[in-house]
């Protein structure tokens, strides 16, 4: 099983199923968090899977207080840090699963169980998406994922799995990710070319 | 069974797949016909008594005759329980409005709510709980705001029953809650005696405080309460002595429906003759009629009323413990633009009877009525705070059940709050089910 890492946790899990999950937390925590970022979770705490996700979406609530006050339209500096530091406006960070680790073995499949609630969400440091990302079969998951804004998701993790590698190596991964894009796109060559686009390296 | 299919209105329950529909909306719809109508009806006689007052009120303009006028309702004890000018030291046409003044450049303010759990003999013990939310807001900086509650649990039998063993009712639990807002409040606020700016303490609801003789320790209480007005007071005379800064009190209340200065017009209307207590039991031909409407043609946003006092029993007492307690009110219109919205702010003399203060007082509330819409946002904040929501309650009580079991006492939730759970479709963790 591969080691925690020392990477900040984002927030904790709401909600789950095999396909994703839902993780919450407050507003002050969401600096760290990014569209297309690698994060994992423990499979409760004796687990042996850390599932391994995609942030393809980051929402605030609705909130009643909020909504009165930007109607008031003369909101002091004290109040906004009230709002965003002492109340709890609750953000969700939306994940879908690509794949799991059980035994520092990677799996590009669905896990198969969720997370738990409250499970503690991470996001992954370079050395776990260095070794999730060696293989490329996520990108088909990506690919079938509903409700998902499939390309720019796919391209945002593709940028963030370059960047966890040295730079030398960066263009020959976006080479070899957008080749595997064309024999999993080749019938719907306006999706490649504008995912192309998108990781295009140079 | 639809809207579309029958033409009638459904509950909405039924549309979404619940089973049990109890209330017969065919019954209800000609009922709610009917009750449009008399509201409507109402509300045109309303408007014309409205104009009647204002008119009457355009001519009060003669302190010294109301207050000869109310002195001599005390004289014969005739139970006038409307609002009065303050006695002699400050000169406010009851008829005026008063403008906004600008607001201060710094002050630190401090709301206080409280909520609770009433005891209930259908769940595992019996106990209460109250909860005080206090929020601390430094008016005029960016600090960041500071927020406080205060549980505490009641269990013990001389706490939850009264003397003849019997379970306290929820009137008196609302009222040992009020008393111990205004503690926490009065303790908040001497804890920031020594901050180099005066101080503004804002308790939810009317600040004149009594009880019915449903609660068992209703004098108690009492004493209570005036003991925390007593250390407000202090508070504020520290702060005078050591750098001239003020400590105020308000008791904010929403949308009153109090008719005091309606009272004063009937009994301005009333020959001395009349002033007696069979004609001022009522309104006369004014009664029904709520300050609201009035206050509304008298006070553009920002503005407020006169300085009054309202005459009653527990005033008089609260003016016998102390000239500095006796409880003085303004109304305010706390809209802005062309939204109208009033509050009454009602304040001890120690406040009322500085006119510089008082300004004080009326900039800053309205100022925290523009961060928020129409309300303090201190306020808001505190209420916040202090709610005490289902499932926290549905919390509280499972680990209530835990701690009895851990200490070997048998759990017995009765059948009644058992039926309810099932009939209301509710789970162990306190969640519908999924149909």
């Amino acid at each position: 099983m591969t080691e925690q890492t020392q990477q900040p946790v984002i927030g904790s899990v709401l909600r789950a199923s095999t396909v994703g999950f839902v993780c919450g937390t407050r507003s002050q925590d969401i600096n760290q968090p990014s569209f297309g970022a690698f994060v994992r979770t423990r499979h409760g705490q004796y687990g042996d899977i850390d599932v391994i996700g995609l942030i393809h979406e980051i929402s605030i609530d609705d909130d009643p207080l909020v909504r009165q006050l930007i109607l008031a339209n003369n909101m002091p500096t004290a109040a906004a840090r009230d709002q965003r530091e002492n109340r709890m406006v609750p953000v969700e960070i939306s994940v879908v699963n690509v794949g799991f680790i059980q035994y520092d073995t990677v799996y590009q499949t669905l896990p198969p169980r969720p997370p738990l609630s409250l499970d503690p969400v991470q996001l992954c440091d370079a050395d776990t998406i260095l070794h999730f990302t060696r293989g490329l079969d996520f990108l088909r998951l990506v690919l079938n994922a509903s409700d998902v804004p499939t390309e720019e998701l796919l391209a945002a993790s593709l940028l963030h799995a370059a960047d966890a590698r040295p730079a030398s190596e960066r263009y020959t991964f976006l080479v070899q990710a957008g080749r595997r894009l064309a024999g999993l796109l080749s019938h719907d060559l306006l999706r490649l070319q504008h995912l192309l686009k998108l990781i295009n390296p140079a | 069974m639809s809207i579309e299919e029958t033409g009638t209105i459904v509950d909405a329950e039924q549309r979404i797949g619940a089973t049990a529909v109890t209330l017969e909306f065919e019954k209800v719809v000609p009922q709610v016909e009917r009750m449009g109508r008399t509201l409507a009806a109402q509300n045109t006689s309303m408007s014309e008594r409205t104009l009647e007052a204002w008119d009457r009120l355009q001519g009060l303009n003669d302190l010294q005759a109301i207050r000869d006028r109310i002195q001599l309702a005390r004289d014969r004890d005739a139970g006038f329980r409307g609002a009065a000018p303050i006695n002699g030291l400050i000169n406010e046409p009851v008829n005026r409005a008063y403008p906004l003044p600008p607001a201060p450049d710094l002050a630190t303010i401090i709301a206080a709510d409280g909520s609770q759990v009433y005891p209930n003999l259908h769940t595992a013990a019996l106990y209460y709980l109250t909860n005080v939310g206090v929020f601390v807001y430094h008016h005029g900086e960016d600090t960041l705001p500071e927020q406080i509650t205060d549980p505490a649990l009641q269990y013990t039998d001389q706490v939850v029953r009264d003397n003849h063993g019997q379970v306290i009712t929820n009137a008196a639990v609302n009222a040992r809650r009020n008393v111990l807002e205004l503690e926490v409040l009065a303790r908040e606020t001497w804890n920031r005696r020594d901050l180099d700016r005066s101080l503004l303490a804002i308790s939810d609801g009317p600040l004149l405080f009594w009880v019915g003789k449903e609660v068992p320790d209703g004098r108690d209480l009492q004493d209570t309460y005036l003991g925390a007005l007593v250390w407000l007071h202090d508070t504020h005379a520290a702060m005078q002595r050591e750098r001239g800064h003020a400590a105020s009190l308000i008791g904010y209340v929403d949308r009153p429906t109090s008719s005091f200065v309606v009272s004063l017009i009937h009994l301005m209307s009333l020959d001395d003759v009349e002033v007696r207590h069979a004609t001022l039991a009522t309104n006369g031909d004014l009664e029904g009629l709520t300050d609201q409407p009035l206050l509304f043609k008298l006070l553009h946003p920002g503005e407020r009323s006169a300085l009054l006092v309202q005459q009653s029993p527990q005033n008089k007492h609260y003016h016998d413990r102390g000239e500095n307690y006796e409880i003085a009110f303004f109304y305010l219109n706390v809209g802005s633009g062309a939204d109208y919205h009033l509050a009454r702010i009602e304040m001890p003399m120690w406040v009322a009877r500085s006119p510089e203060t008082v300004d004080w007082v009326h900039a800053l509330v309205y100022d925290q009525c523009q961060v928020m819409w129409h309300y303090p946002y201190a306020l808001t904040r505190a209420d916040e705070l202090a709610v005490i929501r289902s499932h926290e309650r549905t919390q509280l009580e499972e680990m209530i059940e835990v701690e009895l079991r851990r200490n070997q006492q048998q759990v017995e939730q009765s059948e009644k709050l058992e039926s309810k759970t099932v009939r209301h479709g509710r789970t162990r963790y306190g969640q519908k089910r999924r149909r």
